[in-house]
């Protein structure tokens, strides 16, 4: 008994016997070399493998197809040298020069989008129709836009389509350009294309998808919102190309057409490929199934733009912080733990996925499955070790221990100005360049390491002076610990004056292990006294020192304000002062109006009083001047 | 020599007259190329499927048939042949030519 094969012929599945598909497949090799020496032989090459299908599923419905059944269908086709080749010659003799003699301008009432002028075109010329429609659509287009305002394109099809003589025009080109569903990633598009153009699918693909991998790689911040309106407009012009060639590139669907597709010359392998492609073809045929898929692809490839981005974001802060999560991990056992998670849980899937993306653009195939399971293996065991790293971190830090210090702030003045200095930077002045990315996060020293970790905040308080409070923190396994490594915290105040100086950075020493070692100071304001952030510490405030005010509304975004101004009573900001101020002067430019136009009146008044007196007195002068005269003359007399 | 001159002589008489049966049975309506096969065989014209495929791949190329897909229940899409208008002069030509033909040849060799 022969061994049964499970065949696909022509999208038939075939149960058939091995000796009698050996047979088969000689016999329609045989077939396709007599068929296709001729240029009409490959459409009816295709019809008889579509005969031969049809025979072959009806001989299969009854039983496997044996030796037999091969016998009887050659018997029914007839092996080429049984065919009347004289018949055949002269045929095409006769017929060829009157086909040749009718080479004109037709409309192709065969193969049409509208009224087949450009597959008429095509034929014509012996070029594929879709170039033609493609060339004239954009000719239209660009015309229309352009150049006259005018649908010259349009126009021209319309007068093509009245003056030429339909007909049915057989395919005359050696070359037409496919979807290949035998090789692709969407609609297989790029590789129907590369064939067309003879060159490398890979170099098609990346030419599509280099929008949008430029894209991702500069704007990974928001890919859905742009700012560029150039890439915006390349990258949905490529889309859109894909999409119009999805739509009106055929499928290659029968053997024939892959043939067209991939130009090749057309020998004894290239027949046996098609069984192959057969199966290729079926798989591809629902087109819900294809629905699907293109729905999947677009999941799978939203999910590996926004992880590749957001690992590799991981991987370059653990690059840049190496320094936080060095004194962090602290123990070797750890720091191994620590490494292991970086690069196998979160820098095996970039690597992964950017291996996995390349190859699906160049159609490689998928990677040896011994490599898929020490991908797998490592994988797992950075999970293990990223778990057991967080179980011991947890264990190592689950208590909390703060210790508090409270210092009153002896001065005279109602204001106290608050600032800050980076102790960093006071020592490193000397350094001319000094390279390190994550600067406010901290910084190594040779005894300590000075880490950024300060929070600042403010109470009112019924106290008469200010009082500064120290809360220095830490995070242990015990109690105790805890509370040595809070008193082992290095922090700086400065009072100068009635100008507090507030350090940035706590310094750790440099044998203990960071745990979350950091300091709160709290600002007691009394009552009617005012507190003033300055400008130095307002600009560290979103880095290096965290406010924290929520007793308080203090609008720190505001930019506007160069200090921030806070009274026990109230709030004020620089510019209400300024507000302030400038009620307080119109009213007491009111007041002074006031006692001005008062005073004027006054004057007003005493002048006119002045004048009625001086009148007053003239008159009774003159009275008593009369009087007198008259006196001297009756003594006269 | 006498030999090849005979198949010779034979293939040449099938060929011409080939062709107008095979137009003959689609000019009366929608063929598939197996049922013509199976009638030419039954009245007696011996044919293989593939002499007659690149034959009609040829007479439809030449305008004179076009053809359809049709959906088959126990395969795959078959193609069915009509006959086009130029095809249907041409058929009565060939079908002129033959009656004339035939009554000759009919009345040669009674005797």
């Amino acid at each position: 008994m022969d061994k049964i094969l499970q065949i696909n012929y022509q999208n038939r599945t075939l149960q058939i016997e091995e000796s009698a598909y050996q047979a088969f497949q000689t016999y329609e090799s045989e077939l396709k070399t007599f068929f296709l020496k001729e240029e009409e032989g490959a459409e009816t090459f295709a019809d008889l493998q579509n005969r031969m299908a049809e025979i072959l599923e009806q001989k299969n419905a009854l039983s496997t197809i044996v030796m037999k059944d091969i016998d009887e269908l050659i018997a029914t086709i007839g092996r080429p040298a049984d065919f009347d080749e004289n018949y055949t010659a002269e045929t095409t003799q006769e017929k060829k020069a009157p086909v040749e003699e009718k080479r004109k301008l037709f409309r192709n009432k065969k193969d049409k989008v509208i009224a087949g002028v450009c597959s008429g075109i095509a034929n014509y010329f012996a070029i594929d129709p879709i170039a033609v429609r493609l060339i004239f659509a954009l000719f239209s287009i660009c015309t229309i836009i352009t150049l006259f305002e005018f649908p010259i394109g349009i126009v021209a099809y319309i007068l093509f389509w009245i003056f030429l003589k339909p007909k049915q025009l057989e395919i005359n080109v050696t070359q037409k350009l496919f979807r290949n569903p035998k090789d692709k990633v969407l609609g297989g598009v790029c590789s129907g294309l590369a064939h067309f153009f003879n060159t490398e699918t890979w170099l098609v693909r990346l030419l599509f998808a280099a929008p949008f991998i430029i894209e991702v790689l500069t704007n990974h911040n928001n890919i859905f919102v742009h700012h560029n309106i150039i890439s915006t407009s390349i990258y949905s012009f490529t889309f859109i190309c894909y999409a119009t060639l999805w739509f009106i590139v055929p499928l290659a669907k029968s053997p024939t057409d892959y043939m067209l597709l991939k130009r090749e010359p057309i020998n004894i392998a290239t027949i046996q490929n098609s069984t192959a492609m057969s199966k290729v073809l079926q798989t591809s045929k629902s087109g819900l199934n294809a629905f699907l898929k293109v729905v999947a692809y677009i999941i799978l490839a939203t999910i590996v733009i926004l992880a590749i981005p957001t690992l590799f974001g991981i991987l370059t802060a653990c690059f840049f912080s190496y320094n936080v999560l060095d004194i962090i991990l602290f123990s070797t056992f750890n720091k191994v733990l620590g490494i292991l998670s970086i690069c196998c849980f979160i820098g095996l899937p970039v690597l992964g996925l950017i291996i996995w993306g390349i190859r699906k653009i160049g159609g490689y195939k998928s990677p040896h499955i011994g490599l898929r399971i020490a991908f797998s293996t490592a994988w797992i065991l950075g999970f293990i070790s990223i778990f057991i790293l967080g179980f011991n971190l947890m264990k190592e830090m689950n208590t909390y221990a703060n210790v508090v210090e409270r210092m009153p702030v002896n001065m005279t003045s109602d204001t106290l100005f608050i600032q800050s200095f980076n102790p960093n930077l006071e020592i490193n002045e000397n350094v001319v360049f000094n390279w390190n990315p994550m600067n406010h996060l901290m910084e190594r020293k040779e005894k300590t390491n000075e880490i950024h970790a300060v929070q600042l905040s403010y109470e009112q308080s019924e106290d008469s002076v200010f009082v500064v409070k120290i809360e220095k923190s830490a995070f242990a396994n015990d109690k105790m610990n805890a509370n040595q490594l809070a008193t082992s915290l290095g922090y700086e105040i400065r009072l100068d004056g009635n100008q507090l100086k507030l350090a940035s950075a706590v310094s750790v020493p440099n044998n203990i292990p960071y745990h979350f070692q950091h300091v709160k100071v709290t600002v007691f304001v009394p009552k009617n006294k005012t507190l003033v952030i300055a400008k130095n510490l307002k600009k560290e405030l979103n880095t290096s020192i965290h406010i924290d005010n929520h007793n308080f509304n203090i609008n720190v975004d505001d930019d506007d304000k160069d200090e921030i101004y806070f009274s026990n009573t109230s709030v004020i900001s620089h510019n209400d002062r300024k507000m302030e101020q400038k009620d307080q002067i119109e009213s007491a430019t009111e007041v002074l109006q006031e006692v001005k136009k008062s005073n004027e009146e006054d004057i007003k008044e005493a002048e006119k009083n002045l004048a009625e007196t001086k009148r007053k007195a003239e008159l009774e002068l003159k009275n008593a001047a009369e009087d007198l005269k008259r006196v001297l003359k009756d003594t006269i007399k | 020599m006498t030999a090849i001159n005979t198949d010779n002589i034979q293939s040449q008489m099938k060929k011409g007259v080939l062709e107008f049966c095979i137009l003959s049975i689609i000019q009366r309506g929608e063929a598939y190329p197996s049922d013509i096969a199976v009638e030419l065989k039954d009245s007696g014209m011996q044919v293989l499927e593939g002499t007659l495929y690149p034959l009609l791949t040829r007479l439809k190329n030449a305008g004179y048939l076009e053809y359809r897909w049709v959906e088959s229940t126990t395969g795959p899409p078959r193609k069915y042949f009509t006959m086009s208008k130029t095809g249907k002069q041409f058929y009565l030509s060939l079908e002129s030519t033959w009656k004339e033909m035939a009554s000759a040849v009919h009345k040669i060799t009674k005797h």
